[in-house]
C-alpha cells in the first residue's frame, strides 16, 4: 500500500503526473526517481506544481531550446545564441544543467504539462539533484503572482515563428531583420517595474491638457501608440513586445534561483539520512554554484544565503517588532523555537518580488556577515597565492584587496547587479507635441534605496553615481539613432556625463548633438 | 532534429559576412586552399540599447555556469562564437558575393559535339534529337532562327543521355607581383586577393591549377611555387619595369630560357590549357613604350583572362592601355590597401565578373 501512495501525487486534491522522456521513449528509471523526489517536495516541504515532463536532450537540442526560449523568432540573433550555447556546452565552458520551458497541452492525455529540459550528459546524481532544483522553480511558476501573469507558451511562439517566416518570404530578410533589430533596441525601454514608479495623482477636476498625461515609463508601448506603422511592422513589433515580456522574470531572478537552490539543499539533507556519499556529491554541486560570487551567479549566491538566513531566524523566533527592540547582547542569546522557517519561505515566494525580498529580509547583519565571509575567502586566496613569496607584505596586500569590501558599498553594488537590468527611462508628462520625442533618465530609486545621505559622504556618493549611472556612451547614441529612425523625428535624452553634469543628447538619426542644457536625470520622486 | 530555428544560423553567418566581423587573413585563405578548416573567433553581436557607461562596452564575465534556467537572456550575452570555415563555406561566401562557379552553356556544347561526332549517335540520343526537332517544327523555331541546335531539359525527358564528363581542362595561374620598395605594405592585401582568386580557380578547374609566381622590379624572376607565403613578403629596392615580367610569361609559353629560382620550372601549355594572369602593382612604372605594348599584343590572345590590380593611384596610363588592349579578356581595378569585407568584395567583383 505504501508503494501506491508513493505513486499518487496529490496537489491541492488533484492528482498530477510526472514523466521523464528521452526522445519519444519514457525513461522508467528516472520517472520513478522523479516521482519520489516530487513526493518528498509535496508532502514534506509543502510545495505545489502541475504536471511535469522532463525531457532529456543532447547538447545540440539543448542549445536550440535555449536559443528559442530567449529569442523565439528565427532571426540572426537566435542563430548566434544557438552557436554560443552549443560551443559552451561542447567545450564545457559553462555547463547548463536545466531549463524550465513553457507549458504545453498534451492532447492525448488532455492535460497541461510544463516542459523541463535536462542535459542528458549529466551524471545520475546530477540529474536527481537538478530535478530537486527544478521543483523549486516549478513551485514558483505555479504560485508566484508575477510568474503567473506571463502567458507565454510554445504554441504561441510557434505561430509567431510562422508569421515571421511569412513576412520574410513576402518582403525580404533584410527588411524584416532591420525592424527586428530596431524592436530589440526598443525592448530595453519596456517597463518591467510598473508598480515601482510613484505616480502623482491627478487632481479630481483636471482641466490641463498634457500629452502624455502622466510620465510614461513604457517607451515601447508609447511608440506603438504614437507612430504610424505599416500593418506588418505593427504586427512584428507587437510580437516582439509580447515575447520580451518574458523579461519580467528578472524581477524575481534572485528569489527564483535562491528558492530552487534552497529546496535542492533540503532534498540533499533528506538524501544524507540514507546515502551520505551521494549527498556529499550533491552538496558539492550546490556549493559550486551558490558559493562563488560572480555576476552570473549572484542570484544563486544571494538568494540561497538569504533563504537559509530567513529559515534560521524564523525557526529560532528571531524576528518581529519585539525582537527588534532587544539589545545586541540580548538578541544573541534569544532563542524561541518556533520552526516557522519553511512556512515563511513559502509565503515569500508567493507574492514578493526581488525588491521586496531584499528590502524586507536582508538586514544590515546579513550584509555584514556576507562581507566578512568574502573577506575571509579573499584572505585565504591571498595566503595561498602570496604566502610563500611575500610573507612580510601579506598584511598590506590583504588590506589593499579588502579595502573595497564595505557592507554598504556591497549593498550598492547589489542594487546595480540585481534591480537594474537596464536604465529606467521615461517620457515626461506633457513633453510630447509630435515634433520631438523627449526621454529622461530616472534615478529616483537611488534615493529610496540609500535613504538620506550624510553631508560629508554626499560628494563621494554623487561622484560614484555619475561614474556608474551616466548614459553618455556610444551604444546609447546608436540606440537613440535607431529610435529616431523609427519615429521619424528627433529624439532627445536627458542624462548626465561622467562628472555628473546634466547633458542632453539629441539625434535625428544621422547627426548627434550634445548640449549642456536640460535638467538631467530625475533624482527625486 | 526538428529545426524550429530554420535557417537562423545561416542568417547569422550572412550577417557577419556582411558586417566586417569575419575577416579572413591571407594565411587563413592559404590554409583553406590547402583543405584545412580554419576556426575564427567572433565577438557576440548585440543590438545596441540605452545602457550605463559602466556596462556599455567591454567588461563583464562569461555567461552562466551553473544551473541557469534560461531566464534573463537579455541581460548578458557576452562571449564569443567559434566558426569553422572550410572550402565549402568559403565557396558559399564567394557565391553570396555574386561570384559564379558554374560554366555556362556546358550542356549544349557537349551535345553539339556528340551530334557532329563521326561515330554517329546512339538510340537514346536519337530520341532526344527527334524530340527537339518535333518541338522546333511545331513552334516554328527554325523559321525564325534557322537550323540551330537548342536542346532543353524537356527534350531530354527520356533522360537517357549519359553525360560523360569531359576531362576538365587544367589551368595555369600566373601571379605577377611588383616587389619594389613602394609595394612593401601591400603584401597582406595582395596575398588575400591572390588567395581568393586561386580558390575560385581551384573550384572551377577541379583543383587542377598550376600556380607560377613572378616577382619583378626592373628585372623579373620566377619564385618557388612551394613557398607562396614568402612570395608576398618579398621586398626589393630599385625602380620598376613591366616589360621584363610580361616578356617572361611569353618565354614560359614558348619554352625559352628565363630567369628562375623555382625547382618546378616548365613550359606553359597555353594551347591545351587555360592561362590566367594576375598582375599586382602600384602602377608606378618606368616603361610605357612600344616594346611593352607589343609584348602585350602578343600575350593577350594566348591568355584566357588577365587581371590587373593597381593598389595605388600613381598613374593611369598603363591601366588604360591594359584595359583597351585586353578588351574582354582584361579586367582591371584600382583599390586601396584595405582587407575589409566590403573592399575585398569590390575588388573581386570587378576582377572576376
Amino acid at each position: 500500500m505504501a508503494h501506491d501512495s508513493l505513486e499518487k501525487l496529490l496537489v491541492d486534491g488533484n492528482e498530477i503526473n510526472i514523466v521523464v522522456s528521452r526522445g519519444s521513449i519514457i525513461d522508467e528509471k528516472y520517472t520513478k526517481e522523479a516521482k519520489k523526489i516530487a513526493s518528498f517536495m509535496i508532502n514534506s516541504l509543502g510545495l505545489s506544481f502541475g504536471n511535469v515532463e522532463f525531457k532529456m536532450l543532447d547538447n545540440e537540442e539543448f542549445a536550440e531550446k535555449m536559443a528559442l526560449y530567449g529569442t523565439p523568432l528565427p532571426s540572426w540573433e537566435a542563430g548566434q545564441q544557438k552557436l554560443v550555447q552549443e560551443d559552451q556546452m561542447k567545450y564545457r565552458l559553462g555547463v547548463i544543467y536545466e531549463m524550465v520551458g513553457h507549458p504545453y497541452y498534451n492532447t492525448l492525455e488532455k492535460k497541461e504539462y510544463t516542459a523541463v529540459y535536462i542535459n542528458q550528459n549529466d551524471t545520475y546524481d546530477e540529474v536527481l539533484s537538478v530535478m530537486a532544483h527544478v521543483y523549486g522553480h516549478l513551485h514558483m511558476h505555479y504560485n508566484n503572482r508575477i510568474l503567473k501573469t506571463i502567458d507565454s507558451n510554445s504554441n504561441k511562439h510557434a505561430f509567431y515563428r510562422g508569421r515571421y517566416r511569412e513576412m520574410e518570404s513576402n518582403l525580404s530578410i533584410e527588411q524584416v531583420e532591420k525592424l527586428y533589430d530596431h524592436a530589440q533596441t526598443l525592448s530595453g525601454l519596456m517597463d518591467m517595474f510598473p508598480d515601482f514608479h510613484r505616480n502623482k495623482k491627478n487632481k479630481y477636476y483636471n482641466t490641463e491638457k498634457a500629452n502624455p498625461d502622466s510620465d510614461v515609463y513604457d517607451v515601447y508601448k508609447f511608440t506603438l501608440d504614437n507612430v504610424k506603422f505599416n500593418p506588418w511592422e505593427r504586427e512584428l513589433l507587437d510580437m516582439e513586445y509580447d515575447i520580451n515580456k518574458l523579461m519580467k522574470r528578472v524581477r524575481i531572478k534572485i528569489m527564483n534561483e535562491g528558492f530552487a537552490t534552497f529546496v535542492e539543499d533540503k532534498y540533499v539533507e533528506e538524501v544524507a539520512k540514507t546515502d551520505i556519499e551521494t549527498a556529499f556529491k550533491m552538496r558539492k554541486g550546490i556549493l559550486q554554484v551558490a558559493d562563488v560570487l560572480s555576476p552570473a551567479q549572484l542570484p544563486y549566491y544571494l538568494g540561497f544565503r538569504l533563504f537559509k538566513d530567513i529559515e534560521k531566524r524564523w525557526n529560532e523566533g528571531k524576528h518581529g517588532p519585539l525582537y527588534n527592540l532587544l539589545s545586541d547582547a540580548e538578541k544573541r542569546n534569544y532563542v524561541k523555537m518556533e520552526n516557522k522557517g519553511l512556512t515563511e519561505a513559502l509565503g515569500i515566494v508567493k507574492s514578493y518580488t526581488d525588491w521586496e525580498f531584499l528590502f524586507l529580509y536582508a538586514d544590515t547583519d546579513f550584509f555584514n556577515a556576507l562581507a566578512d565571509e568574502i573577506k575571509d575567502k579573499k584572505n585565504a586566496l591571498i595566503d595561498r597565492q602570496y604566502g610563500d613569496k611575500y610573507p612580510e607584505d601579506i598584511d598590506n596586500i590583504k588590506e589593499k584587496y579588502n579595502a573595497k569590501i564595505d557592507p554598504n558599498i556591497f549593498r550598492f553594488q547589489l542594487l546595480l547587479e540585481t534591480e537594474n537590468y537596464g536604465p529606467m527611462v521615461y517620457v515626461p508628462k506633457g513633453s510630447f507635441n509630435g515634433t520631438r520625442l523627449v526621454l529622461r533618465q530616472d534615478l529616483s530609486f537611488l534615493k529610496r534605496y540609500t535613504g538620506i545621505i550624510a553631508e560629508e559622504q554626499r560628494e563621494k556618493f554623487e561622484e560614484e553615481v555619475a561614474q556608474m549611472f551616466n548614459l553618455y556612451n556610444k551604444e546609447t547614441i546608436t540606440a537613440l539613432n535607431r529610435i529616431s529612425d523609427m519615429w521619424g523625428i528627433p529624439v532627445s535624452l536627458e542624462t548626465m556625463n561622467n562628472l555628473g553634469e546634466p547633458i542632453t543628447i539629441t539625434t535625428n538619426g544621422q547627426k548627434t548633438d550634445i548640449s549642456k542644457k536640460g535638467s538631467g536625470p530625475k533624482f527625486d520622486d | 532534429m526538428t529545426s524550429e530555428l530554420g535557417d537562423a544560423e545561416d542568417k547569422y553567418r550572412r550577417k557577419i559576412d556582411k558586417e566586417d566581423d569575419l575577416i579572413l587573413s591571407s594565411i587563413d585563405i592559404h590554409n583553406i586552399n590547402d583543405g584545412q578548416t580554419v576556426i575564427k573567433t567572433i565577438p557576440v553581436k548585440r543590438n545596441p540599447m540605452i545602457s550605463y557607461s559602466a556596462f556599455g562596452e567591454g567588461g563583464g564575465e562569461g555567461e552562466g555556469d551553473g544551473q541557469g534556467d534560461g531566464q534573463g537572456h537579455g541581460g548578458g550575452g557576452k562571449g564569443v562564437v567559434n566558426l569553422g570555415i572550410d572550402k565549402r563555406r568559403l565557396k558559399q561566401m564567394m557565391q553570396s558575393w555574386g561570384l559564379s562557379f558554374s560554366k555556362p552553356g556546358k550542356k549544349t556544347k557537349k551535345l553539339y559535339k556528340l551530334l557532329i561526332a563521326e561515330n554517329g549517335v546512339d538510340e537514346n540520343q536519337e530520341k532526344t534529337i527527334e524530340a527537339m526537332l518535333e518541338r522546333h517544327m511545331a513552334t516554328g523555331y527554325f523559321k525564325e532562327h534557322g537550323f540551330k541546335v537548342n536542346v532543353t531539359d524537356e527534350d531530354m525527358r527520356y533522360n537517357l543521355i549519359q553525360e560523360k564528363e569531359l576531362p576538365n581542362l587544367s589551368a595555369t595561374f600566373v601571379i605577377m607581383r611588383d616587389v619594389s620598395g613602394s609595394m612593401s605594405s601591400y603584401g597582406e592585401f595582395s596575398a588575400t586577393i591572390a588567395g581568393l582568386i586561386e580558390f575560385w580557380l581551384r573550384q572551377r578547374y577541379n583543383n587542377v591549377v598550376n600556380i607560377r609566381y613572378i616577382a619583378h622590379t626592373t628585372d623579373a624572376v620566377e619564385m618557388d611555387s612551394k613557398k607562396s607565403q614568402d612570395f608576398f613578403k618579398l621586398v626589393a629596392g630599385g625602380g620598376t619595369y613591366f616589360q621584363p615580367a610580361y616578356q617572361m610569361v611569353l618565354d614560359m609559353m614558348d619554352g625559352k630560357h628565363y630567369n628562375s629560382i623555382s625547382a618546378s620550372r616548365g613550359k606553359i601549355e597555353y594551347e591545351s590549357e587555360d592561362v590566367f594572369l594576375l598582375h599586382i602593382t602600384d602602377g608606378d612604372t618606368g616603361d610605357n613604350g612600344e616594346e611593352l605594348y607589343s609584348t602585350l599584343k602578343t600575350l593577350f590572345p594566348r591568355l584566357t583572362k588577365a587581371f590587373y590590380l593597381q593598389v595605388d593611384t600613381y598613374s593611369d596610363q598603363f591601366y588604360k592601355a591594359f584595359v583597351s588592349m585586353g578588351g574582354e579578356k582584361a579586367n582591371a581595378v584600382k583599390s586601396g590597401n584595405d582587407v575589409s569585407y566590403k573592399n575585398v568584395k569590390k575588388v573581386l567583383d570587378s576582377l572576376l565578373n
